[in-house]
Order: C-alpha cells, then sequence, then structure tokens
C-alpha cells in the first residue's frame, strides 16, 4: 500500500510527459486567437497561391479561395499584410494601401 | 480450445510470461555478442516523429521508417556494416493552415555496432552511423514548389536481438538520426529546417 502511494507520482509524471510528448491539447491552448495577420513581401504569385517573405524571413504560403478579397493585383516585392480566420485567408491588403486610411 | 478462455487462461499466461522473465534475468552475462567473419542482414520497420517543429511555422506527422542493413562481425564484440534507411513524414503549414505535402528522407550510413555480450539468447547493442540523408518531397498541389536540402546524417543507435533460432533473431532497436539542413519554400531560402527523428523499429535480423 505504502508502495503504491509512493508510486501515485511517479506514475502522474510519466503521464504527463506522454501526455506531453503526444502533443494534445492542454486547457490554456483555448486562449489562441481566432483571428491573426501576417506581414510580409510578396515573392512568388500563382492563381490560387501567393507565397510572402515575413519579418524573420519565413515563407508563408497563402491560399487563395474564393472568398478572399485581394486588394489589386499584387507581385513580387509588394508589401502586404494577410488577415487569416481558422477557414482560411480572409482578405490580402497591401500595405501602401493601408496607411492611405485614415 | 473453450478450456482456455476465461480468467484461468490469463493467469496461465502471465504465469507463462513470468516463468520466461525469470528465465532471462537467471541467464548470466558472457562478454562477446558478435561472431568474426559472420554477415548478418536486418529488415526493419516502425514509427517515426520527428524531434521537433521542422521550422517555427511547419509542423510535421509521425511517419513510417523502413531500415535495411547488412553487417559483418569484425571482432567478438564490433560489427561494420551499411545501413539503407527511408522516412516520410506529411508536412503542413501552421498558420495558415495548409497541407504541404510529404518529406521523404533516404538515408545511406556506414555503420558500427558494438556487441558487448548476452545475456542468454538476448544480445543488447549500441550503434552509430556516419553518412548522407537525401531528402525530397512532394507537393499536394503543384504551387509552390519546396526544395530541402541533402545534408550530414549522423546516427545513434541502441537495441537488442532475441534468438528464436539459431540463425534467426528478432530485433528492436531506438534510434535519433541528425537531419538538419535548409530548404527552399516558394523562392524563399530558410536555414530554419530541422528533420531530425526518432525511431523505434521492429523486424528480424538473419545470421550466417
Amino acid at each position: 500500500m505504502k508502495l503504491q502511494r509512493t508510486m501515485l507520482p511517479v506514475f502522474a509524471m510519466l503521464l504527463t510527459t506522454a501526455v506531453m510528448a503526444l502533443g494534445l491539447p492542454d486547457p490554456g491552448s483555448a486562449t489562441v486567437p481566432q483571428q491573426s495577420q501576417v506581414e510580409g513581401d510578396v515573392v512568388q504569385v500563382f492563381p490560387t497561391v501567393i507565397v510572402i517573405r515575413d519579418e524573420r524571413g519565413h515563407a508563408t504560403i497563402l491560399q487563395l479561395n474564393p472568398r478572399t478579397q485581394v486588394s489589386g493585383s499584387l507581385k513580387p516585392g509588394d508589401k502586404v499584410v494577410a488577415y487569416v480566420t481558422p477557414y482560411g485567408v480572409s482578405s490580402i491588403q497591401m500595405k501602401t494601401n493601408l496607411a492611405l486610411i485614415p | 480450445m473453450s478450456k482456455c478462455m476465461g480468467s484461468r487462461c490469463a493467469v496461465w499466461l502471465v504465469v507463462l510470461g513470468l516463468a520466461g522473465v525469470g528465465n532471462v534475468q537467471a541467464e548470466t552475462w558472457s562478454p562477446g555478442g558478435a561472431t568474426p567473419g559472420q554477415w548478418y542482414f536486418g529488415a526493419r520497420v516502425g514509427p517515426s516523429p520527428l524531434t521537433q517543429s521542422l521550422n517555427s511555422n511547419l509542423d510535421s506527422a509521425t511517419g513510417p521508417t523502413l531500415n535495411f542493413q547488412g553487417m559483418y562481425g569484425v571482432t567478438n564484440w564490433l560489427a561494420v556494416g551499411l545501413m539503407l534507411e527511408w522516412e516520410r513524414h506529411g508536412i503542413d503549414q501552421e498558420r495558415p493552415r495548409r497541407d504541404l505535402g510529404s518529406l521523404d528522407t533516404v538515408t545511406l550510413l556506414p555503420t558500427v555496432e558494438v556487441r558487448p555480450g548476452h545475456l542468454g539468447a538476448l544480445y543488447p547493442y549500441a550503434s552509430m552511423g556516419l553518412g548522407v540523408n537525401v531528402n525530397s518531397f512532394s507537393e499536394d498541389s503543384s504551387a509552390p514548389r519546396v526544395s530541402p536540402s541533402n545534408n550530414f546524417a549522423f546516427r545513434l543507435a541502441a537495441g537488442g536481438d532475441y534468438f528464436i533460432t539459431k540463425t534467426i533473431a528478432l530485433n528492436t532497436e531506438f534510434a535519433w538520426k541528425r537531419n538538419d539542413g535548409h530548404a527552399e519554400i516558394g523562392g524563399v531560402r530558410t536555414n530554419d529546417w530541422n528533420a531530425s527523428s526518432f525511431a523505434w523499429l521492429i523486424g528480424v535480423r538473419w545470421f550466417y
């Protein structure tokens, strides 16, 4: 019985480690924002995909869908902000256009 | 057959299992786990997760690993040989979420294996290999292209052979492999590309 009591914390620790290793979602992850934005320079433009390079130099691939609003015709070198929801990219705006908004 | 159903059968299985463990524990350690001049070949398979995210915005799935090797006993505790390993991982972008495709890695590794001794039919070992990772990427859609680099491979492993006959052994192995390089994603080069992985392999080895 005493052995069982001492084994309980060890078992709990092993279980926690296993859960962390499996990458199961923790309760705190519920606070992730539903909408976010990604900024960067346009690198490549395809019919349904735009590749941008963010501030850290990483590539982000923006998949366009029929509901995605794109401001103007984008070309490599343009600075853009993409608004991202869990359902995909909602809009891509050029940063120069944003600067003109009062 | 019907007699071996229910709790009585389960008790017998436990007793037999404990007896088997007892047998292994009763065996004494004998030095020398390899035979000079002996060839052996292995075929193993198992799951392989990456040790971390591929990069800060790319996630990977646990994929299958296939491993083949041919080894030659040099001394009674050392073997050298060649290993060929293939693994595949599904890759997706975290934000915004998008499936990118799958990363395939073929690794060729000249390998040394240290086999210090055995405990009855159980032969533990540790191995190390240096070689090359050949990486390729299969995109889910035509654009954009993802081109990972080939790079230097370093693999560490520990495992054991359990001989079921004089020439055939069941094998299990746990391994870590370095696969750290760079990639070009849609024309953007990123140095933050680490596909190092763990692998847990189970298979068979044939000794000649």
